[in-house]
């Protein structure tokens, strides 16, 4: 078998105010991040920026943005992905509550709250890939486009054959099967190489990809890292695997499943003419993997996560809302149905009210938008006095029922919103025996916000940083360096445990360019 | 090869997402505990305000 690791990145995005003064997201990640470094230890990256390597192996950082990122630290098995994901959470919530006088809301959601089919934010996955990438390609994108079952967080939708709620976030962002764009062009199998760490020697490639949803529910987490893994890995292994599976329009078909919560109608056209369901493409993945994992040498956690994998195909064959307690999209199914039926609204009521409500933040500025919502109650000027009668009128607010089922789109709209927020709606759907983490203990997370996973260079990374508190260090993925002395020490072996320290007698003197490059760099 | 769905499952309550049959909400909604827990987390997370919530929450997005 050969190395394999694997994490994520997950952007958060964050507003926050003081006094009732907003706080720009830069401000606020500077607070976040200082409560982090005050609580564990940590080095600053060598590279510069505001971004820290912390103890447990991962990394911390202000992404380009202007919003905070998580980077796992290097992962071996799928739970440990989950619970070091799980961990980014921890850590922002408890800095987010540090300060009392400091209003911050910290969001782990891929839609923005207002334009949902604009503004996105990612979580990107890694795998260790020894085969060709685009022979990976073919190979996992109808895995990619059909994990959306489990691997969708979910979110209120007015695109028409939604009916009001879509299982993945990140669907309507993809536009292409394979492409190497991040911020626009979005594909379903990403194959950037933009790094040195991003491949390495013997010839593999970390697989980069960046349709997932940021799921909340740990299960849900692990399902989808141990899926997209051991596939992975079966490729790193020579098998073949997604063969006949091939679909007509990947893009098509992941929207098509998308809108498809209850399972029951989507059927996809494959190449050959077919058409699956999600569930069906998937038990053909997983029959494949059962096949070879049982007749071949793969690790301890394969096991567990096929069982997993089973059942949780067999249960959204059965009814969806069986796993209402352990996957994103229907907790929120179950939950919205709830908040529904208690104000005597159905999903038709809430697809056409969510539908109005976004034509008329299309046409009107916040402030009317607003005023239409609160009755038109606060003070404007001529200018908006006429575009908030106009609006009132166009939308149908002025309508018996009119105004109420735009507010309760609103409400439902703010709902899913909270559902992200860390401390919010998940977290108390968890707090109240609502969630079952399945495969994690809370005694995990815990250590796991400490200790980096056992064996490879996180490891040696966050053992490192624990053991090294004294000034002068900094870090990278590939590197930790003492600048004042000159201690280096190597990690650009992500698969090895074992700590390969030179020392530097100036800055830049190495026969190694690249050491000599970043020594140089980083005094 | 194509498999056909046989097995009856729960729909959503007015048609929405998927139209579906009336009738089979006590399969969904499996038990008066889980309907009590939400309610009362319902309860708990009226937003006062929801579009300013929503609009205070708005940012350039990432990647």
């Amino acid at each position: 078998m050969k190395p394999f690791l694997m994490g994520s990145e997950t952007e958060f995005a964050v507003s926050g105010s003081q006094q009732g003064a907003p706080l720009s997201a830069e401000v606020v990640f500077r607070r976040l991040l200082n409560h982090v470094c005050q609580q564990y230890s940590w080095f600053p990256d060598g590279n510069g920026g505001r971004s820290v390597y912390l103890g447990n192996g991962g990394r911390l950082y202000l992404d380009w943005n202007g919003h905070p990122e998580y980077a796992t630290p290097e992962c071996h098995t799928p739970t440990e992905v989950a619970c070091y994901d799980k961990v980014a959470e921890r850590l922002l919530l408890a800095a987010r509550q540090a300060d009392p006088d400091v209003e911050l809301t910290v969001l782990k959601t891929n839609l923005d709250p207002v334009h949902p089919d604009d503004v996105t934010w990612g979580t990107h996955e890694s795998y260790t890939c020894w085969a060709p990438v685009l022979h990976a390609a073919s190979a996992l994108i109808p895995h990619l486009v059909s994990r959306i079952v489990y691997a969708g967080a979910g979110c209120l939708s007015i695109h028409p054959a939604s009916g009001g709620f879509e299982l993945s976030q990140r669907a309507r962002h993809l536009v292409r099967a394979i492409g190497t764009e991040t911020v626009r062009d979005r594909a379903i199998f990403c194959h950037r190489l933009r790094k040195a760490a991003d491949s390495g020697a013997g010839g593999w490639t970390r697989l980069h990809l960046i349709s997932k949803d940021s799921q909340r529910a740990p299960f849900g987490t692990y399902l989808t890292f141990g899926t997209t893994g051991l596939l992975v890995l079966l490729l790193n292994a020579g098998r073949k695997i997604g063969a006949g599976l091939e679909l007509a329009d990947p893009v098509r078909a992941i929207r098509t499943i998308s809108c498809d919560p209850w399972l029951r109608r989507a059927r996809v056209p494959l190449r050959d003419g077919r058409r699956l369901t999600a569930l069906e493409i998937q038990s053909c993945y997983l029959e494949e993997c059962e096949r070879e994992v049982y007749q071949g040498s793969f690790p301890v956690w394969a096991s567990e996560l096929l069982r997993h994998w089973r059942e949780t195909l067999a249960a959204l064959t059965r009814d969806p809302l069986g796993l209402a307690d352990r996957l994103d999209a229907y907790c929120k199914l179950r939950l919205y149905e709830r908040a529904l039926r208690r104000t005597g609204y159905g999903w038709n009521d809430l697809h056409a009210a969510l539908g109005d409500l976004a034509a008329l933040r299309q046409h009107y500025p916040a402030r009317v938008v607003q005023a239409v919502l609160q009755g038109g109650a606060d003070p404007m000027d001529a200018e908006f006095v006429a575009q908030h009668a106009e609006a009132a009128i166009v939308i149908g607010a002025d309508q018996p029922g009119g105004l109420e089922r735009l507010r309760m789109a609103s409400r439902m709209l703010a709902l899913d919103v909270h559902y992200h927020e860390l401390g919010g709606l998940y977290d108390r759907l968890e707090a109240a025996g609502q969630i079952r983490h399945v495969v994690l203990t809370e005694q995990d997370i815990e250590r796991a916000i400490q200790e980096a996973p056992t064996g490879g260079r996180a490891a040696l990374r966050g053992k490192w940083i624990q053991s090294h508190l004294r000034h002068g260090w900094v870090s990278d993925w590939r590197y930790l360096y003492h600048v004042p002395t000159g201690e280096l020490v190597d990690l650009r072996d992500p698969f090895s445990g074992e700590a390969k320290t030179i020392r530097v007698s100036a800055p830049g003197d190495s026969s190694d360019p690249e050491v000599a490059e970043i020594t140089s760099r980083w005094e | 090869m194509e498999r056909e769905q046989t097995i009856p499952r729960t729909t959503p309550a007015d048609g929405g997402p998927e139209p579906g049959a009336e009738g089979l909400e006590q399969l969904r909604l499996d038990s008066a505990e889980i309907l009590d827990a939400m309610d009362r987390i319902l309860d708990s997370v009226q937003v006062v305000n929801p579009e300013e919530y929503l609009q205070r929450n708005r940012q350039p997005g990432g990647e």
